[in-house]
């Protein structure tokens, strides 16, 4: 074995308390980043099934008293595969159970 | 030794050194000329910032002159480039400083190890290390020698390699005198057994009994050179 070997394994050796908690530190800085990343997969995946699932839009695009027509100009965007419109409005309601209004949004239904 | 014994060890013609530029301009050496034969024993005299270790360190090849030419053989020292001066140190130089740069961390065997490694045909560590005088010592760490004794096992480290030339900067500077004396001692074994040229930088002027040759620096410039027909040995000097 080389004297340069000896000399590192010795200098390890030697400051081995300082050398564990480093390496304990790397170890556990690793195994976190692992646990986020999977965590976030499994979130962006979660939520790619569930828009999935029920069929909700990829963008929504809010305007203000916006004529119909103008659909069709979305619709001719370039990736756009299906556009669909609402009407949205919001209210305060009353409820018999509550004794303050509550913060309402509605939310139209396309025609059958 | 397979150096061309018709030529000196080292020569050097106009050897000047300076540190810094225009007003903060440090002249450390102030042309030097001198002739070393091979196979002296050298000591070099002078005070502090007399110019001493920076020739020593041009002869060497850790520094470069300013203006002027220095010669180790037939070698040009100052238009070499940086990886022929590593080259010229590797194989021909060995080095020995007043602390003893010892790997706190390795034996003494060990310590000469780190050099018999890189050299081409060096002795054996333990061979070194008897002819310092620490057969006995090859397996303790520097913190379990005493300060001649490390000192001695960076002079092993220093000639294990049998370099032609040693270089000694104050090696018994940090030393008492009973102790100094011994690393001469070894300094003068090594000169006569193996045949090395060795230069011993020193501020104590008793030493330069023992020398063939004794240059002495004053003000970036060899002062006199005195040539010892008879040498008395290192057991015989006091400082």
């Amino acid at each position: 074995m080389s004297p340069l070997d000896k000399k590192l394994g010795r200098d390890l050796w030697r400051m081995k308390g300082q050398a564990i908690a480093i390496t304990l530190v790397i170890a556990v800085g690793v195994l976190m980043l692992v646990m986020m990343d999977g965590l976030v997969n499994s979130l962006d995946e979660t939520r790619s099934a569930y828009y999935d699932r029920y069929r909700l839009a990829d963008v929504f695009a809010p305007v203000k008293r916006a004529p119909n027509y103008v659909l069709n100009d979305l619709a001719a965007i370039d990736g756009v595969t299906a556009v669909a419109s609402r009407v949205v409005g919001g209210a305060l309601i009353n409820l018999d159970n509550t004794l303050v209004p509550i913060r309402a949004q509605a939310v139209s239904l396309p025609r059958r | 030794m397979t150096e061309k014994l018709s030529l000196p060890a080292f020569r050097s013609t106009g050897i000047t050194k300076v540190y810094g530029s225009g007003a903060a301009a440090v002249h450390a050496l102030r042309g030097v000329d001198l002739e070393i034969p091979f196979g002296e024993l050298v000591v070099v005299l002078g005070p502090s910032g007399s110019g001493k270790s920076t020739m020593l360190n041009i002869l060497g090849g850790l520094d470069r002159a300013t203006d002027g030419e220095a010669f180790y053989s037939d070698l040009n020292l100052t238009e070499m480039s940086d990886a022929s001066l590593t080259q010229y140190r590797r194989h021909h130089v060995g080095f020995v400083f007043q602390f003893y740069n010892l790997m706190p961390s390795l034996t003494a065997r060990e310590n000469v190890e780190l050099v018999t490694e890189i050299a081409d045909d060096p002795m054996s560590a333990d061979e070194a290390l008897a002819l310092v005088g620490l057969e006995e010592r090859i397996n303790h760490f520097p913190a379990q020698l005493s300060g001649g004794e490390q000192q001695r096992v960076a002079i092993a480290r220093a000639i294990a390699k049998r370099p032609n030339i040693l270089f000694c900067d104050e090696p018994t500077g940090a030393l008492d005198s009973a102790t100094g004396r011994t690393v001469l001692r070894v300094l003068m074994d090594v000169n006569e057994s193996l045949g090395a040229t060795v230069l011993i930088i020193t501020h104590a002027a008793a030493t330069a009994g023992m020398a063939d040759r004794v240059l002495k620096f004053s003000d970036g410039r060899i002062s006199d050179v005195i040539i010892n027909k008879t040498k008395v040995s290192p057991e015989e000097i006091a400082w």
